[in-house]
């Protein structure tokens, strides 16, 4: 039962910092980049290139990996998802963001392959005690980095002048511009700060299933499921949710069964959207005025 | 992966070269189906390089009734339809006479109906799926010198018993074909012996946990656990029942032969028995596998022979296409392109009626096959290995288990 509970959330807690990046950008404009997983991926795959291959150092490898996405995130946002939203029921953005994520994918295959690249953990592979349970420290950093990044971003978010614009840019980009804040540019900052997310992630779940070019798809559904069921303009909601799911696959795959895993937790999402719509603590859009 | 995409182009120009070269000279095109890129990649490689210093040997040799042989070989990228899609044209345009190949089983399946459609012979190099042979079907294209999951079964059965005296066995398998047979075969061989699997677990290769399968194998208390998957997923594995403290002995079957095994278990790789047919690392190896594992390393420029990967898949690649050679030449051929169907025809019912003596590798096959058995590998040739600083040795065990029993 610990066992499962610490495995739990371990994992819980890296799908919720990946489900992270869907709430940062439909906070500020209701979008979100339906290929996410492929970002965390791509992030996975510079974290071999960078820590395996060129030999750099952990944290150049994280800053190096995290602001590469951002980039590409701000990128993403300009050519994306801004000339898709015409109008205020514009779904466009869903299919630019899959398709840049497919070929983004395609592209990533052609230049790391499609085999599972081995990258080893920079905290090594010794097997930690935990009351009787196990860990790999690899496993144990993860709640930890999880925590920091979350705590940087309701800093950022509730004492400084950029996480007030972003805020602002959420509640009214209308009032928010009014103001002398630039909306497009806020969107574009969250769609950057979405990648940075997305890169750190992706150098945490190197070392435990290898970097893999085509696990994208797998990481991003799961994780937006998580950011749907936490609520996708909640951030407390999402790590409330990541972590409940992550325990709860555990539970389900030891006492019910591992082939039922999946089945169980998707039933759960369903569930609980049943009773809750919006999400764990999403918010209802009627009400926000 | 880079280099090797370009060493792969490469490879494939000068194919390119040749064939338009040789087939001035008319030669006797031999057709190789299996994944060169996806998944199977580095499986799939060590298949077609196996293949391709057969038919070198063969047309060193003279060839077959003064012809040499030509290899056409296409990627299916393990997924059945573009394996069809592949057999198909080299069956209807590029005219083979035979074909080779494949790695995975599903697609080794799916070619059932195309070569029995187009009635050309097929040897199975690797795809050890019970059912890829359909033995219903008169007259029966398919052969194999691939081992095969009801007889790997049985073997690793027999082993976890008698190496480590195993009474309670549990499975780990992966969610494919392979994984599905693995489970369904290793129960059938408990059952043989009175027994039933104390735990069956299922994962997934993208798995990003795996703890709770590790959990509920330690729970079952098993002596042992078969694992039956790709080898990254069976590395995944090993960490995690290393992570919840269990002590159950791992034994693989043989796709633990990839590099990859000891890549991604780490030091936890050590010690893991493999279930192998051929190790260019035996003491006693004959003079067929000296010559061919020199030749094998001149040619791919490997420095050291602990550095051949899948060295059983090459192996059952040599065979297969030497078993394929010794038919054609042994067939009365027409070697005329109306004919070809015929020859096709002769080339099978020579396999199937009395083919051997003939030295390979993994041994001396004769009779290769006969009408009721189109597996010419059985348990006999199982041997079973270890990886050892991240080399696949023999293992010696209590009895011997690296020699041929």
């Amino acid at each position: 039962m610990f066992q499962a509970t610490l495995s739990g959330l371990a994992v819980g807690s890296l799908f919720a910092l990946i489900a992270v990046g869907f709430n940062l950008t439909f906070i500020v404009n209701r979008t979100v980049n339906f290929a996410h997983g492929q970002w965390v991926a791509v992030g996975s795959l510079l974290a071999f290139t960078l820590l395996v291959e060129w030999q750099m150092p952990l944290l150049v490898t994280i800053i190096g990996t995290g602001v590469l996405l951002g980039i590409l995130g701000v990128a993403l946002e300009r050519v994306g998802i801004r000339p898709m939203l015409g109008h205020s029921l514009s779904l466009g953005f869903i299919m630019s963001t899959l398709a840049i994520g497919i070929m983004l994918e395609n592209a990533a295959l052609w230049w790391w392959g499609s085999t599972a690249l081995f990258v080893p953990s920079p905290l090594g592979e010794e097997r930690i005690d935990v009351f009787g349970a196990g860990i790999y420290p690899q496993e144990a950093v993860i709640p930890a980095v999880t925590a920091l990044m979350l705590a940087g971003l309701a800093l950022l978010y509730r004492f400084t002048r950029l996480g007030r614009a972003l805020r602002a840019t959420a509640e009214n980009p209308e009032a928010a511009r009014l103001m002398g804040i630039d909306a497009k540019r806020m969107i574009g900052f969250a769609y950057g700060l979405a990648g940075l997310m997305a890169g750190v992630a992706g150098v945490l779940v190197a070392p435990l299933t290898g970097a893999l070019a085509a696990a994208g798809a797998g990481l991003g559904l799961k994780a937006f499921a998580i950011a749907i069921v936490g609520g996708l303009d909640s951030i407390t909601g999402t790590l409330i949710a990541g972590l409940l799911l992550g325990v709860a696959e555990q539970y389900i795959a030891l006492y019910i069964s591992p082939g039922l895993r999946d089945v169980g937790v998707f039933a759960i999402v369903i569930v609980i959207l049943l009773v809750r719509p919006f999400g764990l603590l999403g918010t209802r859009e009627d009400e926000k005025v | 992966m880079k280099r090797f995409t370009a060493t792969l182009l490469g490879s494939a120009l000068a194919g390119l070269l040749v064939t338009a070269g040789a087939t001035a000279q008319e030669t006797l095109k031999i057709g190789w189906i299996g994944p060169l890129s996806g998944w199977g990649t580095f499986g799939g490689t060590a298949i077609m390089r196996g293949t391709a210093l057969a038919i070198d040997h063969i047309n060193a040799e003279g060839g077959v009734h003064g012809r040499m042989l030509e290899l056409v070989p296409r990627d299916s990228a393990a997924k059945p339809e573009q394996a069809i899609t592949v057999a198909r044209e080299l069956i209807d345009r590029e005219n083979v006479y035979a074909l080779i190949g494949k790695f995975d089983s599903s697609s080794a399946k799916a070619l059932n109906p195309v070569i029995h459609e187009g009635g050309v012979p097929m040897m199975l190099s690797i795809a050890a799926a019970t059912k890829n042979i359909e033995y219903e079907r008169d007259p029966n294209f398919m052969f194999r010198t691939s081992g095969a999951d009801h007889f790997i079964a049985e073997f690793l059965v027999d082993f976890a018993m008698k190496e480590y005296g195993a009474e309670k066995i549990a499975i780990g398998f992966e969610d494919t074909g392979y994984g599905f047979g693995g489970r369904d075969d290793i129960t059938r061989a408990l059952e043989a012996k009175g027994m039933e699997p104390v735990a069956k677990v299922k994962f997934s290769r993208p798995d990003t946990d795996m703890t709770a399968q590790a959990q509920i194998i330690k729970r079952s208390e098993a002596d042992a656990v078969i694992l039956y998957s790709i080898a990254k997923a069976d590395a995944m594995m090993i960490r995690s029942l290393n992570k919840v403290g269990a002590e159950t002995t791992v034994i693989c079957a043989w796709a633990a032969s990839s590099p990859e095994l000891p890549k991604f278990a780490g030091p936890l790789g050590e010690g893991i028995t493999v279930m192998q047919t051929y190790s260019f690392l035996d003491e006693n190896l004959d003079d067929l596998g000296m010559r061919m594992r020199a030749d094998f390393m001149a040619k791919h420029e490997i420095p050291d022979p602990t550095k051949i990967p899948f060295p059983a898949f090459t192996a059952h690649a040599y065979d297969g296409m030497l078993l394929l050679g010794a038919a054609m030449k042994k067939s009365d051929l027409s070697l005329d392109s109306a004919d070809l169907a015929s020859d096709r025809m002769k080339i099978r019912d020579t396999l199937e009626t009395g083919l051997g003596p003939v030295q390979g590798l993994i041994k001396t096959y004769d009779p290769a096959f006969t009408k009721d058995n189109h597996d010419s590998v059985g348990p006999a040739d199982y041997i079973m290995t270890v990886w050892n600083e991240g080399k696949l040795v023999p293992y010696k065990g209590k009895h011997d288990w690296g020699k041929k029993h």
